[in-house]
């Protein structure tokens, strides 16, 4: 029974090695290219709200002790958000 | 306009009164907005914890914390960056630089989402069969600062000059040589879309400028700490070059030309000091 099996099942031995070669090819390189990569591990554009995402609602004070949100920042065309380290150092 | 850092309240009413500041400075203590919006300075983090001492963590901590190296305050802080929004809150543009020092001003900003309007007057020039007006997106700069040179050029009716793509057919693509000079750092010449025109002798189709056209040149005043130290005490900075270029019309190509041009920028000290409130 169990040579009946395994000579019947070529089919599947044959998926399983491409589906082997195929995880080889796909991760290997990439193994590979993720080893060369250059040392810095932060993309800056990758950060934060992508082009054509909305970004998050906040409600902070501002210099003046007035709650401010998106909607108030904006203006008739929209706002420009600049995120800076700090004003203090 | 408004600004997002970690600092309270106090700190951002002292900053804005000592410097005159009369946009929205939003104070976000404790840095939630920040993670919300996914840019919390996670190598402050790490460069405090175990990993401090790791070569790859203090590499960078030059590059997207300080030069000066971390320090526990600085826990907190944001990635620095700029989105420009439309009415509904949705990204149109985003500016983020991979040196925490080096940033693009407001004015070169709005020059690349396309503002006409610059508060800084322009400089007219006349070469061979075109004329370029040119102004900075800034009159004043700061070590670190990101800036635009515009150029306005406008070639003389029935004359074209060449835009990339034309060097394949052997024709000279107008070009901007900025003079080498230590801090500064000159990117890519961005050129507008071209037009093709038709050049029937050699039934060539080639890529052109016939119509006025801007020619856009971002420079960079390093803000590494010799650089620093360089430009202390200065006053100005001036920045050379030369508009190089070949003229032709439907008949004939005229010499090659070239047309100095100079910007001279007030240097803007950085700031060190820290806005007063008790603490």
């Amino acid at each position: 029974m169990r040579e009946h099996e395994s000579a019947e099942s070529p089919l599947i031995k044959r998926i399983s090695w491409f589906i082997l070669v195929l995880l080889l090819a796909v991760v290997l390189p990439w193994s590979i290219a993720a080893q060369s990569a250059p040392q810095l591990r932060i993309d800056v554009s990758k950060l934060g709200p992508q082009v054509g995402q909305r970004v998050p609602d906040f409600s902070l004070k501002d210099q003046n002790g007035k709650t401010q949100t998106l909607e108030s920042i904006m203006g008739p065309k929209g706002a420009m958000l600049v995120f800076i380290r700090s004003a203090d150092w | 306009m408004a600004t997002i850092s970690y600092d309270s309240q106090d700190v951002l009413s002292a900053f804005s009164r000592e410097h005159g500041i009369t946009f929205t400075l939003l104070s976000d203590p404790g840095s939630k907005a920040i993670k919300r919006f996914g840019l919390l300075n996670a190598v402050v983090e790490e460069a405090l914890g175990a990993n401090r001492n790791d070569p790859a963590v203090q590499s960078e901590v030059r590059t997207f914390v300080s030069v000066v190296g971390v320090r526990s305050f600085m826990a907190g802080i944001a990635y620095p960056g700029t989105f420009i929004l439309d009415r509904h809150g949705r990204v149109k543009e985003r500016y983020f630089q991979e040196s925490y020092i080096e940033r693009n001003t407001i004015s070169s900003i709005m020059i690349r989402s396309g503002s006409k309007s610059t508060p800084v007057m322009g400089t007219k020039v006349t070469g061979g069969h075109l004329e370029v007006t040119t102004f900075p997106s800034d009159t004043a700069v700061a070590p670190g600062n990101r800036i635009s040179l515009v150029l306005d050029v406008k070639p003389t009716s029935g004359v074209h000059v060449y835009a990339p793509g034309a060097t394949s057919y052997g024709y000279r693509v107008i070009k901007l040589q900025i003079t080498p000079q230590p801090y500064v750092r000159v990117l890519p010449l961005r050129y507008p879309a071209s037009q093709i025109f038709y050049f029937k002798p050699l039934k060539q189709r080639v890529p052109v400028y016939q119509k006025p056209f801007p020619l856009v040149q971002d420079v960079v005043l390093e803000g590494t700490l010799p650089a620093q130290a360089a430009l202390r005490g200065k006053q100005n900075i001036t920045i050379t070059g030369a508009l190089e270029y070949q003229a032709c019309d439907e008949k004939i190509c005229f010499n090659p030309d070239s047309i100095p041009l100079s910007w001279t920028l007030a240097l803007r000290p950085m700031v060190f000091e820290r806005p007063i409130v008790q603490r």
